[in-house]
C-alpha cells in the first residue's frame, strides 16, 4: 500500500465517520472502496488490460448508483464515476493504439482526483446532515451553500427506466 | 470450435460491452425504449463492426474486433435514441 492508497483509505474512513447517520452514504463509500481495491489489486498483478477491468468496476458501480439512487447527491456521484469510466476507456484506447497515449501518471492522477471528489461530496453531505440541512438552509448567512445543500438532499427528479413504462 | 463461431462470439461480446457502456452513459427513459435500443445496438454491432473496423483501418486482431463491435454498438445506441426523439417531436406540416 503506497501513500496515495493510504491517504484515500483515511479519506474514506473520515467520510464514513462523517456520514455515520446515513446508511446510503456508507453503502456508496463501500462500493467505491471495492471498485478501487479490485482495480488496484488487478493492476498490481501485472495482468493485461487493467484499464478494462477498472472500467468494468466503474460501470458496475455506475449502474448500481443509477438504479439505487434516491437523492440528487447520489446522482452527482454517478456522474463522477461516469467520468472515471470515460477516463478508463480513453486510456484503454490509448493502450490499443486507437488514440494518442496519455501518461500513466496523468491517468492515475485523474482517477485519484475523481475518487477524492466523490469522498468530499459524501463527507460534505454527511456534515450537512450532521449540522442539520434545514437549519443550514434556513440560516441567513448560509445563502448559496444552504440552497446547494437543500438541492443535493432533495429526491431525484427522474426515476430509473425500469420503473417507467 | 469453428473460427466463424469464435469471430461471432467475439463480436457479440464487443456488442454487449458497447451496449452496457451506452446504458451507463445514456440510460433510456422507459422499459420499451431500453428493449428496442438494446436489440438495435447489439444487432448493429454484430452486422456492421467489420465495416467500421475496415473504415477506420484498424488491424485484424481480436482486440480490434471487440473494439469495433463495441464502438458500433455504442454509436448505434446514441443514433437510435436521437432518431426516436426526433421522430417523436416531428409534427406533420399543416397541409391544404
Amino acid at each position: 500500500m503506497n501513500i496515495w492508497n493510504l491517504s484515500l483509505l483515511i479519506g474514506a474512513v473520515i467520510a464514513a465517520g462523517l456520514s455515520y447517520r446515513n446508511p446510503r452514504a456508507l453503502i456508496w463509500i463501500l462500493g467505491a472502496a471495492l471498485d478501487y481495491t479490485v482495480s488496484v489489486v488487478y493492476w498490481r498483478t501485472g495482468l493485461p488490460y487493467a484499464e478494462a477491468v477498472a472500467g468494468m468496476c466503474d460501470a458496475t458501480l455506475c449502474l448500481c448508483l443509477y438504479f439505487g439512487a434516491r437523492e440528487r447527491w447520489e446522482l452527482v456521484i454517478y456522474r463522477l464515476f461516469q467520468v472515471s469510466l470515460a477516463v478508463n476507456i480513453f486510456f484503454l484506447a490509448g493502450n490499443l493504439g486507437i488514440i494518442p497515449m496519455v501518461s500513466q501518471d496523468t491517468y492515475a492522477s485523474i482517477l485519484e482526483l475523481l475518487n477524492w471528489l466523490a469522498l468530499l461530496l459524501i463527507g460534505g453531505v454527511g456534515v450537512a446532515q450532521w449540522v442539520g440541512a434545514p437549519s443550514v438552509a434556513a440560516h441567513r448567512s448560509a445563502g448559496r451553500l444552504g440552497r446547494a445543500v437543500r438541492s443535493l438532499r432533495s429526491p431525484r427528479k427522474t426515476r430509473p427506466f425500469h420503473q417507467v413504462g | 470450435m469453428d473460427t466463424d463461431a469464435i469471430a461471432i462470439l467475439i463480436k457479440a461480446g464487443g456488442s454487449i460491452a458497447g451496449g452496457v457502456l451506452a446504458l451507463v452513459f445514456q440510460p433510456p427513459k422507459t422499459r420499451p425504449e431500453f428493449v428496442t435500443r438494446s436489440i438495435f445496438s447489439v444487432v448493429c454491432g454484430l452486422l456492421f463492426s467489420d465495416a467500421v473496423k475496415d473504415y477506420l483501418h484498424w488491424p485484424d486482431t481480436w482486440q480490434m474486433f471487440v473494439a469495433s463491435a463495441a464502438l458500433t454498438s455504442l454509436l448505434s445506441w446514441f443514433i437510435m435514441g436521437a432518431a426516436t426523439r426526433i421522430i417523436a417531436r416531428w409534427t406533420p406540416p399543416k397541409g391544404d
